[in-house]
């Protein structure tokens, strides 16, 4: 295991015990943060959207064992997020900072309408009641974590990039994979 | 698919195909996932199940840990949620309190009448007397004479001269009725008598109220011995009141030289306490027979070389007649 999977393996752990041991109680009015939500799309920002969107999947599925909801629910929704922020948010941090906190909420508004939609299919929530009560202020929290990590997203992801550069002109090569995505 | 590249620098990377067929992939065992779930949690058992209990075995001393650590984030979590309260529901919140001390107060209030109630019915059963229970709706406000009244009248079967009781004994007597109300003379009062006696010695004299709120015990001739402590109860002489019920305990004893009786004071039972329930005695008994509540070990027969003792301690069986 290199570097960077050992980077991402620690991440994902860390975000697990980060959602069990302390999300249930930093809670606001009954809303959690989602920290789950943060392994995928710091998975996708730095490894793109294929391992992206696998770590989204393995991120979804330790959620969903933590909670009580449909097993799989948050795992399919993750690995769609993990997936999309592999595919367009590595270029929005090339961005001014606007966009990528812009792109940080959208991700986190749609886990959290995704999760409502999927709970009000099983039955287990009142859709309109989940959107108001759930959604709007899950969304606001998860951003906010996600805000957080931003900067060092950005530092990560501009290190990936320069070296995938640098190693190009270096060879002369086109490699294909210098395996730091 | 592995490839190995056979260049200078070797890149050893395992293809995991495209990212679409990776997306579709989890996706549908997403959806699998959550079909055997559904199936599952009809049943109440399976595999998934299994799997999430085990999750949760392993990760609970993470969550015990985590509810030590997360004690302070919960008081900021709790401060940010009650901050964000409208004011609507503040002021919810503020009314539903004053209505919660409102019914504290009522309830502790009908707590301290069944207590009042209920040894309104011991003394009750413990004289075996017929009577009618009544409030106290009114007092006199007049210096010279002491008197309350109750809501219960003729109309109740209550007739003039009727003995009152409280819980702790007797407190007066009905001067007069109306066919809802009756007023009640206390024992206090200075145009009141009642005709005792000491419970030792048997002696037999007229208790009498004054205007400095005590009892006066009066014509026990000196040579009859009277002790303080000794207890004073009805004499049934007149009739008005049946023979037996208690009254109150002699506080002092004075003599002075050449006088033919003692002059006693009495501490009534009841005391200056502001009954609010009392019991009017309707039943025409002449004597009665005190049996307050003991334990069987308390219980004794009274022997006439321990009349003293039996008439201080309060607690141990007497009979009469």
């Amino acid at each position: 295991m290199n570097g960077y999977s050992k980077l991402i393996a620690i991440l994902v752990a860390v975000c697990a015990v980060l959602q069990v041991m302390i999300a249930p109680y930093i809670a606001i009015s009954g809303v959690s943060p989602n920290f789950m939500l943060l392994g995928a799309v710091c998975a996708g920002i730095l490894c793109g959207p294929r391992r992206g969107c696998a770590i989204g999947f393995l991120c979804g599925l330790l959620f969903d064992l933590s909670t009580t909801g449909p097993i799989g629910a948050m795992a399919f929704i993750l690995t769609v997020v993990g997936y999309l922020m592999g595919v367009f948010a590595a270029d929005l941090l090339q961005q001014n900072w606007f966009m990528p906190v812009f792109a940080l909420f959208i991700a986190a508004f749609v886990t959290e309408l995704l999760r409502v939609i999927v709970l009000a299919l099983f039955g287990q929530v009142a859709f309109l009641s989940g959107l108001v009560h759930v959604v709007f202020p899950g969304t606001l929290y998860d951003a906010v974590f996600g805000f957080l990590c931003f900067p060092l997203l950005r530092s990560r992801l501009t290190m990936s990039t320069s070296m995938k550069v640098a190693s190009k002109s270096t060879s002369g090569m086109h490699v294909k994979n210098i395996n730091l995505r | 698919m592995a490839t190995l590249g056979s260049t200078r620098r070797k890149t050893r990377s395992i293809k995991l195909g495209s990212p679409w067929q990776v997306l579709v992939a989890l996706l549908l065992v997403s959806v699998l996932l959550m079909t055997f779930w559904a199936r599952e949690s009809s049943a109440g058992s399976g595999p998934l199940l299994t799997v999430r209990k085990a999750y949760t075995v392993v990760t609970s001393p993470l969550s015990r840990l985590g509810a030590v650590l997360g004690t302070p984030f919960r008081a900021i979590g709790n401060a940010v949620g009650n901050s964000a309260m409208s004011g609507d529901d503040i002021q919810a919140l503020k009314d539903e309190n004053e209505e919660l001390r409102s019914t504290v107060m009522q309830l502790e209030e009908y707590r301290q009448e069944e207590q009042r109630l209920a040894a309104l019915l011991d003394i009750r059963d413990a004289y075996d007397l017929e009577s009618v229970g009544a409030r106290v709706i009114g007092r006199t406000s007049d210096s010279y004479n002491r008197t309350i009244t109750l809501d219960k009248g003729s109309d109740d079967g209550i007739a003039a001269g009727m003995p009152v009781m409280s819980p702790q004994g007797l407190i007066g007597q009905v001067e007069s009725v109306t066919s809802s109300q009756a007023t009640v003379r206390l024992l206090f009062d200075t145009k009141g008598t009642v005709s005792v006696m000491i419970q030792s010695s048997r002696s037999e004299g007229v208790l009498h109220g004054s205007y400095d709120g005590l009892l006066y015990l009066d014509y026990i001739p000196i040579t009859q011995q009277v002790l303080e402590g000794d207890v004073v109860l009805t004499s049934g002489s007149g009739g008005t009141y049946p023979k037996g019920i208690m009254i109150g305990q002699v506080v002092s004893v004075t003599d002075k030289t050449n006088d033919v009786y003692h002059t006693i004071v009495v501490t009534p039972l009841a005391g200056d306490t502001l009954f609010e329930e009392v019991l009017i005695v309707t039943g025409r008994q002449t004597e009665v027979t005190y049996e307050p509540k003991v334990s069987p070990e308390a219980s004794i027969s009274p022997s006439p070389e321990d009349e003293d003792a039996v008439g201080r301690d309060q607690e141990m069986e007497y009979h009469e007649g």
